[in-house]
């Protein structure tokens, strides 16, 4: 199913699963989440591969693992064909300058203490790669890149005396500053409004071409995805249950899931000659009994009552690039 | 009655070495029951507006003119005890990026309840809990999941919880700073629906601030467009996004991305930007055009001049003495 024999970035059958802690002398009882079940793909050079996802679908948590600031519980990542749950070290400080994350929410993400020169130039002085003129020039230069001019009028900001836009656009800049090979870049631009995140993809698909920086875009909009993405993949509470090229995602959706994103765009965000898929039930339906089942079964109102029931649906490939974990696709 | 009365309102915040003005002549009102949409670029002062309504303006931040008059009262001169009165009881607010104030060690159905006993002591814990779970039930958080703690919930659940929290003393107004962002598209469809049922159920009014235009284009009837710090431009909903009269506001739709193909001429924003934010002391800008920098339908006149409001009907005004030709291209 690979695309290419060398992808940058290469999932295998990743896991991850949370365990409550018992802590808070509480007696009550929730139980682990399974935030992603057996996730498997890969992105290649220069590509911008999207995840979209609803809340809690785990694409935060996928983002994570790849940047190394959590540990699986199970599967491999590759990146260049280096397993990362690895390395230590040095190499790890070397991984760390390659591999860099916007985080999805600039209000947890940025030291409150450190203005925001401080912050962008922070991964420089890390990573002993400059001097501090140099540091200057090239936090002047990012910071005007995402946007801030004149930028050395928000040097001396705090993160508190900017809007959440203008965070964000912060969190970009010191996440690119420091020349990576692959960024997750989570929800960036959540907060802006179209002109300003339209700027931001144009910012994104430069890296890309310039400098062949791969990206894992992470959104919950088909929208945004449809034009920022190569290709899509398209996740449900843990489980990647449609990935194929964008175009293909949203003019043939196959899953029912990739459906109901569809129709959840606000109207003003539709493409007329699309049509509406209705594939989302009002209210769920209850589990079936059995431990084998479709992930969205409960949602789903075009499940079968029978099999979709009783047996996990894996990944069917409905032609070379695009494929579906549904009974019904193809 | 009008509910809420804003005229010329202007707000400033201290830096170290200077004043922005980060909110420049606003004026608008609000009818009961009735949805006001600000959307606008990042930075352009929506939030500082909302905070305003309230009286919750940062430390640094000071209301340099301009009135809030809220049920004919003048907000800003309410005694305290006035003030708490009103605050959350009859205006309530859902903050941007509000889920991260939860507090993590408390199960999230008592901090709720919590929020109502405050207001309502001699209501019993239990009664308490109660309200919660209903109010639970129709933002959409499962029953099982109800006390779990801020971290067992993801951005989507808590900010379910956020909403139920703003609406659990029944207020008149509701000011909703961005509720939905954190949001995936389908719970923010969702979300959207259990907030325009509310706002029937309770009459609520509601100030929508977002700066996703699909997204007020859902919900408001009225949408006031901001820029730098001004207004300008507002109009019922089908006059802003039918016959939108702004430059900043027709880019603003048109960089709107749509599942279709996006083959069409995308605006370029211009890169040389200069800071959104004039400085104060220069009391000529005042009525200078904010969008200059920006503008692709810029002419010398524009530079020069100050921009006067130009009327297009009973409700629709525009900021911009430029205005060229049929709006409904
Ligand atoms: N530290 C944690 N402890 C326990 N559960 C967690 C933790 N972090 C995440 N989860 C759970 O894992 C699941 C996936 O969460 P994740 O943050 O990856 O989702 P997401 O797709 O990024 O959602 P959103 O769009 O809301 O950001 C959710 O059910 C969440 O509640
Ligand atoms: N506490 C503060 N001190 C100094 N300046 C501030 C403070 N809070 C906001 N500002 C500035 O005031 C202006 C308006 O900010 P505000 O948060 O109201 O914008 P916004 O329209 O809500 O933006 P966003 O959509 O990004 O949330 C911005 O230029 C911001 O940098
Ligand atoms: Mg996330
Ligand atoms: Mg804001």
């Amino acid at each position: 199913m690979n695309r290419s024999a060398h992808p940058v970035v290469r999932i295998d059958r990743l896991s991850k699963i949370y365990r409550p802690k018992r802590t808070l002398g509480s007696s009550h009882s929730s139980h682990p989440v399974i935030a992603l079940n057996q996730v498997s793909l890969d992105i290649e050079r220069g590509e911008i591969f999207g995840l979209v996802g609803g809340s809690g679908s785990g694409k935060t948590t996928l983002g994570r693992l790849l940047v190394k600031l959590e540990k699986s519980d199970g599967g491999k990542i590759y990146l260049s064909e280096n397993d990362t749950t690895r390395i230590r070290g040095q190499a790890l400080k070397a991984f760390r300058a390659k591999v860099q994350m916007i985080f999805q929410d600039p209000y947890q993400s940025l030291n409150p203490q450190l203005t925001i020169f401080d912050t962008v130039s922070e991964p420089l002085i890390i990573h002993k790669t400059s001097s501090r003129s140099t540091r200057i020039k090239k936090v002047r230069k990012v910071l005007t890149t995402v946007g801030f001019s004149p930028a050395e009028d928000y040097f001396s900001r705090y993160p508190h005396e900017l809007s959440g836009g203008q965070r964000q656009r912060v969190a970009i800049a010191r996440a690119i500053v420091l020349n990576p090979e692959f960024i997750v870049a989570d929800e960036p631009t959540s907060m802006l409004d179209a002109t300003n995140s339209f700027q931001i993809f144009n910012i994104l698909s430069d890296l890309r071409k310039k400098q062949r920086v791969t990206f894992l875009f992470i959104t919950h909009s088909l929208a945004a995805a449809n034009f920022l993405c190569d290709r899509i993949g398209v996740i449900y509470h843990g489980n990647l249950v449609e990935k194929g090229p964008a175009r293909q995602i949203i003019r043939h959706p196959a899953h029912p899931y990739t459906k109901a994103l569809l129709d959840a765009l606000p109207s003003y965000c539709q493409d007329p000659a699309c049509t509406f898929h209705n594939t989302l039930l009002e209210s769920p339906r209850d589990l079936p009994g059995s431990s084998h089942y479709c992930p969205f079964f409960t949602l789903c109102r075009e499940a079968d009552p029978y099999q979709c029931a009783s047996e996990t649906p894996n990944m069917i490939h409905l032609s070379a690039t695009h494929s579906a974990a549904c009974f019904k696709a193809g | 009655m009008t509910l809420l009365d804003v005229s010329n309102l202007s707000i400033g915040y201290r830096l170290r070495d200077r004043l922005i003005k980060a909110v420049d002549s606003v004026s608008f009102s609000l009818e009961p029951g009735k949805t006001l949409g600000f959307v606008g670029e990042s930075g352009s002062g929506k939030t500082t507006i909302g905070m305003s309504l309230l009286r919750l303006l940062p430390e640094n931040a000071s209301v340099l003119s301009g009135s809030i008059r809220f049920e004919g009262r003048d907000v800003y001169s309410l005694s305290d005890e006035s003030l708490r009165a009103i605050r959350w009881k009859k205006i309530a607010m859902i903050f941007q990026a509000a889920m991260n104030a939860l507090n993590p060690v408390q199960r999230i159905n008592e901090q709720v309840a919590e929020a109502l006993l405050i207001h309502h002591p001699k209501m019993s814990k239990r009664d308490a809990l109660a309200r919660t779970a209903q109010l639970f039930e129709s933002v959409g958080i499962p029953e099982n999941r109800h006390a779990d703690y801020p971290h067992q919930y993801s951005g989507g659940m808590k900010q379910r919880a956020i909403i139920a929290m703003a609406l659990i003393c029944q207020p008149l107004l509701l000011i909703a700073d961005e509720p939905t962002t954190a949001l995936d598209v389908i719970v923010q469809g969702q979300i959207l629906k259990v907030i325009r049922a509310i706002q029937q159920e309770m009459a609520i009014a509601m100030i929508f601030i977002s700066h996703d235009i699909s997204v007020v284009a859902d919900v408001c009837h009225d949408i006031a467009v901001m820029y730098g710090g001004r207004i300008i431009e507002a109009g019922q909903r089908s006059e802003i996004l039918e016959t939108p009269a702004h430059p900043y506001t027709r880019m603003l739709l048109a960089s709107n991305l749509t599942l279709s193909d996006h083959s069409f001429d995308m605006p370029t924003v211009h890169q040389s930007r200069k800071a959104n934010i004039r400085h104060l002391g220069s009391t000529k800008e005042n009525d200078m055009c904010p969008f200059v920098c920006h503008c692709r339908q810029i002419t010398d006149h524009c530079q020069a001049t100050p921009q006067k409001w130009m009327v297009l009907s009973s409700s629709h005004r525009v900021f911009c003495n430029n205005i060229a030709g049929d709006l409904t291209k």
